[in-house]
């Protein structure tokens, strides 16, 4: 694993972006103080009728969250991160998915994350590093 | 010691005799069939040990005489320059503070001596009394093989403690052997009965802004890689894909010598260090790039039961040894005369947060806002960052609280330490309640008179953490060289940590930027896409996977435990933790302490014992 030894905050969020972003930051730090189960269902309610995010706008988003937050732009700042991402992307009518698991490898290492199409964002793993505990991923509508 | 094997440069030791009459009585412990000698004027032995022709430059003139052991960029001439103008042994500061390199400096001047190592504790000097005279000698065993001493119990149950607080560490854990502090010279009297020692390095005052100290840690840097390099041949270097060896690599392409680079990929499958050493080396088509099979890579706790090249003391470094150790002979077969690492980076370019702790009371609005990057970087609680940076206690106050919390949990979070004088030493629940005395006596005795390392608590870590490395390097560069390969970590030389150091800590020492001072440093040697990373690969998968593989090691090693005969550790409790390598405690380094010294006192064992003690 790599651990970040600088904190990295993104430059260059448009303005509207960051502002969409600090409205979806508080209600993303309230739900990382809930357990597992309480998130999966909020998430789950939230998710619906969003179409599945792009591998950018996921990226957008979780850029746009460390933009604005130190805490989710720290290394332990991962499950508000993740749950701000992807809130920020159903604003705009996507919806990634959210996962929480462990890595795969020793030792034992729990983490918060998002993918699009299959693949984790910004994470710097390859696509099978962590194994998936929980998901929420976008709803199937029938006929896609 | 090794009597048989030729010494190669990198192992040198010796012992330094005072001119009289009396030392002869101390030289017939010294003197074995191999050992070089060096002579005062008067034919009496100066020097007495082993060296190789190439690691040795020594001067005289009448009755002076000089001697630099190690890597020093001081030639003959200089030196017999300085013997023939020199009217008093303290002129040598100057020396000892401006020739770039790693070396022991002894010289000799109408019958006194003086020795001294190197600021960065990598080179060290003690003494002892033997056969009526004060001799000297560049590492403790030797002292102690002459004597007949035995390691003093309570010495070693201070290191015990993890981690040994400053100054504990400094002290020699042989009876009747002392140790000098590296910022000290010695000064042995010319009659051979008395002892002094005379500070010749303080550390550089902080006041240089990031743009004027970066050329200055080129230069250093450049230098400490040249004095390795200049004899030409084939070099080899770690090129780990990290900011500190990636540096060292560039600078060592430009010297005359061949490289060679090696890389041990990680065996995390996340680890990004093999792509960033391959970008590396695309920039330079000169060298040749080695690249090792991760699995063949030897785990965290390889090998403990084998070691027997140890030096004087204990040392942490016996976990990682196989790792450090395992390429060393095949870079050799491809004629490599020294491997640089670039060890130390960390200690001289990434540095400690406490500084903000004085910062916060002289700039405390830009201190706040550097204090909530490093909150979010490390995780610090806001309570714990409040409480930390509000204690004001001194050093000694310090040390000598700690003996109310030793047996304490580890703190939940690193925000004491990072942001104090250190870590708050600790005795795990193995270690018994003898050894707990004895470690409260040592920091109680220590603490009554406790000096940090500096004011401030900022540039006092960051020299404890020098100090700490070197102490760990110093052995490795000797199990290198009996591996084959002689090491070399030009981070750590003097002028190098002068020049790091100089650098103010508000520029240095930073959450949003990576080692500013040694990107800024290196712009321009190394391209600029392999400044740009931020992150660093972290061994945690190498060093659980060694604990659940070797386990079985650490129970022989608890069977028959040296510690517990002597009552330090009651070795139940240690088998039963080695039979539950996953513990989650073990994640930390809570046993190395224990397993360094129980590997230490195994391994004299092993080695050959003197046949005769002082008469």
């Amino acid at each position: 694993m790599t651990t970040p030894s600088a904190l990295d905050r993104p430059t260059g969020v448009p303005l509207a972006r960051r502002l969409a972003a600090r409205l979806v930051l508080v209600p993303a730090l309230m739900l990382s103080f809930l357990p597992p189960r309480h998130i999966r269902a909020v998430l789950e309610r939230v998710r619906r009728g969003a179409r599945p995010a792009t591998l950018a706008q996921a990226a957008a988003a979780r850029e746009a969250l460390c933009a604005v937050s130190l805490r989710c732009a720290g290394p332990r700042g991962c499950l508000p991160r993740s749950l701000g991402a992807a809130l920020l992307c159903r604003i705009h009518g996507a919806w990634p998915t959210w996962c929480t698991g462990v890595r795969k490898v020793p030792p034992f290492s729990a983490h918060a994350w998002i993918e699009a199409d299959g693949r984790p964002i910004g994470e710097g793993v390859p696509d099978d590093y962590f194994a998936r505990l929980v998901t929420v991923a976008p709803v199937r509508r029938a006929g896609t | 010691m090794h009597e048989s094997a030729e010494p190669e440069r990198g192992d040198a030791h010796f012992a330094v005799f005072p001119d009289c009459e009396e030392a002869a009585a101390a030289v017939r412990f010294f003197r074995h069939p191999g050992t070089c000698v060096l002579t005062h004027a008067s034919g009496r032995p100066w020097l007495i040990g082993r060296w190789s022709g190439t690691e040795i430059i020594s001067a005289r003139a009448g009755t002076t005489a000089l001697a630099a052991v190690g890597w020093c960029a001081a030639d003959r001439q200089q030196l017999e320059r300085q013997a023939a103008r020199m009217r008093d042994l303290t002129e040598l500061d100057a020396l000892a503070r401006s020739v770039p390199g790693s070396f022991h400096l002894v010289a000799t001047h109408d019958g006194q001596l003086r020795m001294q190592g190197t600021a960065s504790g990598l080179r060290l000097v003690f003494h002892a009394r033997i056969g009526g005279v004060r001799v000297a000698a560049t590492s403790a065993d030797l002292l102690a093989e002459a004597l007949g001493s035995r390691p003093d119990t309570g010495r070693l149950a201070a290191r015990l403690l993890w981690p040994v607080p400053h100054p504990l560490y400094e002290t020699s854990v042989w009876q009747g052997v002392d140790a000098v502090s590296p910022e000290e010279a010695l000064f042995i009297s010319a009659d051979g009965h008395r002892v002094r020692s005379s500070r010749w390095w303080r550390p550089p005052e902080p006041t240089r802004t990031l743009a004027q100290g970066a050329p200055a840690v080129r230069t250093a840097l450049a230098e400490a890689v040249d004095v390795r390099t200049r004899p030409g041949g084939v070099v080899s270097c770690d090129l780990s894909g990290g900011l500190d060896s990636t540096s060292v690599c560039f600078l060592a392409a430009r010297s005359t010598a061949s490289v060679v680079a090696a890389t041990w990929p990680g065996r995390d499958p996340a680890d990004t260090d093999l792509a960033w050493a391959r970008q590396a080396a695309q920039h330079l088509p000169k060298v040749d790039h080695a690249v090792w099979d991760p699995d063949a890579s030897a785990l965290v706790y390889s090998d403990l039961l084998g070691i027997d090249d140890l030096l004087d003391e204990p040392t942490i470094g016996v976990m990682d040894r196989s790792r450090v150790l395992q390429h060393l002979p095949w870079l050799a077969a491809r004629r490599s005369r020294v491997h640089l690492t670039g060890i130390g980076g960390d200690h001289v370019a990434w540095c400690s947060e406490a500084y903000y702790h004085g910062l916060l009371r002289t700039r405390p609005l830009f201190a706040l806002r550097q204090l909530r990057g490093f909150r979010a970087l490390w995780n610090w609680p806001l309570g714990g960052t409040a409480r930390a940076l509000a204690d004001s206690r001194t050093y000694s106050g310090w040390l000598a609280d700690s003996v109310r919390r030793l047996r304490a949990p580890m703190p939940q979070s690193s925000v004491t330490a990072s942001l104090g004088w250190g870590m708050s030493p600790r005795l795990f629940p193995w270690m018994t309640s003898e050894t707990e005395r004895l470690a409260r006596r040592a920091l109680l005795d220590s603490a009554a008179q406790a000096e940090p390392l500096h004011a401030d608590r900022g540039m006092h870590t960051d020299l404890e953490l020098i100090r700490t490395c070197t102490r760990i390097l110093r052995q490795w560069e000797r199990m290198a060289t009996r591996a084959g390969l002689p090491m070399a970590s030009p981070y750590l030389d003097d002028r190098v940590i002068e020049a790091c150091l100089a650098v103010r800590p508000d520029e240095r020492v930073t959450p949003w930027r990576y080692k500013p001072l040694l990107s800024e440093a290196m712009r321009g040697v190394v391209p600029e896409e392999c400044l740009r990373r931020a992150n660093k690969a972290e061994a945690s998968m190498d060093a659980s996977d060694g604990l659940r593989r070797h386990r079985g090691d650490l129970m022989t090693l608890w069977t028959d435990s040296r510690l517990e005969s002597l009552g330090l550790v009651d070795g139940g409790e240690l088998r039963r933790l080695a039979q539950r390598p996953s513990a989650p405690g073990l994640r930390d380094a809570i046993l190395y302490s224990t397993v360094a010294c129980e590997v230490w006192l195994r391994s004299r064992d092993r080695a050959p014992r003197p046949g005769s003690a002082v008469g």
